[in-house]
């Protein structure tokens, strides 16, 4: 795989995890999150902050993919018919709205008055770049990408990764503070709603995963894709597929306990960085899978 | 009616000695690696039963491929700079100064035009020698062909002076993209989309 392509793994990984955080918070915010106490308005806060380096990161990555990223400014001129072109606009305009998300949060009393309306607009902006995401790679000439399976995992990969991180970094910030009192009954009623939705999400993505490389045409290029995963990177494919299995192992041991325990933390934790290389790798393995029809 | 150059390929006739392909690299100073003009080597075939005997089908031919210079050019189409554009004589070409080598006008071009030259950080290809067509001379590739299995002009004169032939393997079976190209088959050749037939020299395209 190309060098180039490395840095659009860690770019569509980092933004689509930004829009799954987003979406995520957006719901969380309006009716669980504490914003009345300081201690609760300051853990929210650092909440949003998180996700100024995973935007920076994600942007700076996308222009390494370029062979000519000063002539950036041109990008814009084919709206009409280039997804590419689309794609990049939402990003910049999902950029600024998570911007004003981050200030609304962190200081503007004007704007913390409308953040229902923030959250919104960035969550929806951000639907629609997993959406022209997802229209980029549905290549006419690109077989292997051109299914129904590849909006499936975008969005699986999105909510996964963002709603885990949230929670991870959410746990990690209330842990010990004078809030987890408050958040503990929080946490267990809707706690275990969440990480059994994560669990269903994983199980789907899995499914999609594995189903994708074994129902397919009978062209020469599908054909050459199927060979691709299953001979040349079965180790990788195997490994997606047990990461994601333990990981949903981890996530039900939560889930299905009756009262909060200390070490659920770590396991949700080591769960989060478990599904982070199982995306890694089936990142890698997407961009791997690539072949066109034709000369 | 609008005019569409295009280029018409005897396969049949094609000797494979790639005088087209060092034509063209030498004409348009081409780094290593990057070759507008491709030529394919098609082979393939295998042992058949007829009654007691096994007969080969083996066959093997080869194709010259440069861009298509496509009615419905999927490389405009997706590029977002508009640095691939497509002019009134129906050449396909790139503005260098918009293109931000993105590449990927090379993920979905289905004829592999569109080669990335490194040193530049831009997208390149066949041109159709068009400051050769100002100056009314031939393409580079056209002129040297030693066998004279290379044509070009306006597909629809190229059509009634070679007919329409269809496509043959390695062409894709999609064709929406309406490739701007006339191929004469060679008797052996396979068809679009045969699972028998394979390019033996990847390694040199």
């Amino acid at each position: 795989m190309k060098g180039s392509e490395w840095s659009l793994i860690i770019f569509t990984l980092l933004i689509q995890l930004a829009v799954g955080w987003v979406i995520t918070f957006s719901v969380l915010q309006i009716k669980y999150f504490d914003l009345q106490s300081s201690v609760g308005k300051g853990i929210v806060s650092k909440l949003t902050l998180i996700l100024i380096p995973i935007i920076l990161v994600a942007l700076f990555s996308s222009f390494l993919h370029l062979g000519s990223p000063i002539k950036a400014i041109y990008v814009f001129n084919n709206l009409t018919s280039s997804w590419l072109s689309l794609e990049i606009l939402l990003v910049i305009l999902f950029s600024v709205t998570v911007s004003f998300l981050i200030y609304a949060f962190n200081g503007s009393v004007s704007l913390f008055e409308h953040r229902n309306l923030i959250c919104l607009l960035s969550s929806t902006i951000g639907l629609l770049l997993l959406f022209s995401m997802s229209k980029i790679y549905m290549i006419e000439t690109v077989p292997a990408w051109n299914k129904l399976s590849t909006p499936i995992l975008f969005t699986t990969s999105s909510l996964i990764l963002g709603l885990l991180f949230l929670l991870v970094v959410l746990s990690w910030l209330v842990s010990g503070k004078e809030v987890d009192i408050t958040f503990a009954s929080v946490r267990i009623k809707y706690f275990k709603n969440i990480i059994m939705l994560v669990s269903m999400l994983l199980l789907l993505e899995t499914v999609v995963f594995v189903v994708q490389n074994f129902i397919h045409g009978s062209n020469i290029a599908e054909l050459e894709s199927r060979r691709i995963i299953l001979e040349n990177n079965t180790l990788l494919f195997s490994l997606r597929i047990l990461l994601n299995l333990v990981a949903i192992i981890g996530l039900l041991i939560i889930a299905q306990s009756t009262s909060y325990q200390r070490y659920y933390l770590s396991i949700l934790t080591v769960s989060f960085f478990i599904i982070s290389i199982s995306e890694i790798i089936g990142r890698y393995l997407f961009y791997e899978m690539y072949s066109r029809l034709g000369v | 009616m609008k005019k569409q150059y295009a280029f018409y390929f005897d396969s049949a006739n094609c000797s494979g000695c790639k005088a087209c392909q060092a034509a063209c690299k030498d004409k348009n100073n081409l780094d290593i690696g990057v070759l507008w003009r491709r030529v394919y080597e098609v082979a393939g075939g295998e042992w058949e039963k007829d009654g007691n005997a096994w007969r080969p089908n083996i066959f093997a031919y080869n194709i010259s491929m440069s861009c298509n210079h496509c009615e419905n050019a999927i490389c405009v189409k997706n590029c977002p700079t508009k640095a691939m554009h497509k002019r009134k004589d129906g050449l396909v070409l790139v503005e260098e100064d918009k293109c931000i080598g993105c590449r990927y006008c090379e993920w979905v071009c289905p004829f592999g035009a569109p080669q990335y030259d490194e040193k530049n950080g831009v997208m390149s290809k066949c041109n159709f020698c068009y400051d050769f067509l100002e100056e009314e001379k031939d393409p580079a590739c056209v002129s040297a062909c030693p066998m004279r299995v290379l044509d070009f002009g306006e597909l629809n004169e190229l059509y009634k002076k070679y007919g329409d032939k269809g496509k043959i393997f390695p062409l894709p079976e999609y064709g929406s993209t309406k490739p701007s190209i006339i191929i004469n088959p060679h008797f052996n050749a396979a068809k679009c989309g045969s699972l028998i037939a394979m390019i033996k020299n990847k390694e040199e395209v």
